[in-house]
């Protein structure tokens, strides 16, 4: 299983990472991206099963990326992790059709609840 | 250089912070480092953050709206940022924590901060907007702010002495560009 982590900062890349491991998720690849327009190439090139993906980035953000996605028919599991956690902004991200979102800051068990029904 | 820019800042923005600006700010602190790091930080007393000698060290966010900027800053000891650092990426003891891992860990720290804060004050009909967060890298005196920053500011420690003081400026209006550090 092949996980696509887009982010425009390195640190959160390592956190993500650091919690995968310690929610139990081991073992998977994973692919790294600044932004949505990288990731939207690594989607193509390295079919990731699934998509954790920011919401501000800069030149393609998470919300256009995932719109992208949605335009190419690219229908993988996608959840964006992000600062972003108002009502307001969960239902902008449910409806371009976001399959979860996690509000950082987050501990190893909301990234589990998250997940837990995309990794098997 | 950054002990003069925060005195600048201080004499420049609003006196009177918006209603629990400040609490909200300390409250976002504590609780990302509680989640995100499992740190129990909590009010101190005293003026300094680590040792007098230490060189001091911290990372700044901006967040505006249609009313003005808030400014949040998180200063802390070099020894406080390297433990923190150090748990945030849940790095070995023998692995060198250079200056690009401090930064890191201190700007993610204020942005997922300033995500908690947005969310306080949303529940109030503020909206904001979140800027890029800015590593502050300065001298000992930095940490041992005047009186005038003193009254912006709470100092938090964990039981093991690591510190961190987190200041809120606000500057009200539009006019508020130059609140960005």
């Amino acid at each position: 299983m092949k996980i696509l982590i887009v982010d425009d900062s390195r640190a959160m890349r390592r956190i993500i990472q650091r919690t995968l491991r310690q929610a139990g998720f081991k073992g998977y690849e994973i692919v790294e991206a600044e932004n949505g327009a990288e990731a939207l190439d690594l989607v193509r090139s390295e079919s990731p099963d699934l998509i954790l993906s920011d919401w501000h980035m800069p030149v393609m953000s998470g919300l256009e990326f995932k719109r992208a996605l949605n335009e190419a028919d690219l229908d993988i599991p996608f959840g964006f992790i992000t600062s972003e956690n108002t009502l307001e902004m969960r239902a902008v991200a449910a409806e371009a059709g976001a399959d979860f979102l996690l509000a950082k800051p987050f501990t190893p068990n909301d990234m589990a609840q998250a997940l837990g029904l995309f990794v098997t | 250089m950054l002990t003069s820019m925060i005195e600048s800042l201080a004499r420049d923005v609003s006196q009177e912070l918006p209603a629990d600006g400040l609490t909200h700010a300390t409250e976002a602190v504590i609780e990302t480092c509680d989640v995100q790091l499992g740190w129990s930080f909590a009010p101190a007393d005293g003026p300094a953050a680590g040792p007098a000698t230490s060189p001091c060290c911290g990372s700044a966010i901006a967040l505006t709206s249609d009313d003005g900027t808030w400014l949040l800053i998180a200063l802390c000891d070099l020894d406080s940022a390297r433990r923190l650092t150090r748990a945030l990426f849940a790095m070995d003891d023998y692995d060198d924590v250079m200056i690009e891992d401090t930064a890191d860990a201190l700007n993610e720290i204020m942005n997922v901060s300033a995500g908690v804060f947005k969310s306080h004050r949303d529940r109030r009909g503020e909206k904001l907007s979140i800027g890029l967060p800015t590593y502050l890298d300065g001298d000992e005196t930095a940490c041992r702010p005047s009186d005038r920053v003193a009254r912006s500011s709470r100092l938090l420690c964990t039981d093991d002495d690591a510190c961190i003081r987190v200041i809120a400026f606000w500057r009200e209006g539009s006019d508020s560009g130059r609140l960005h550090a």
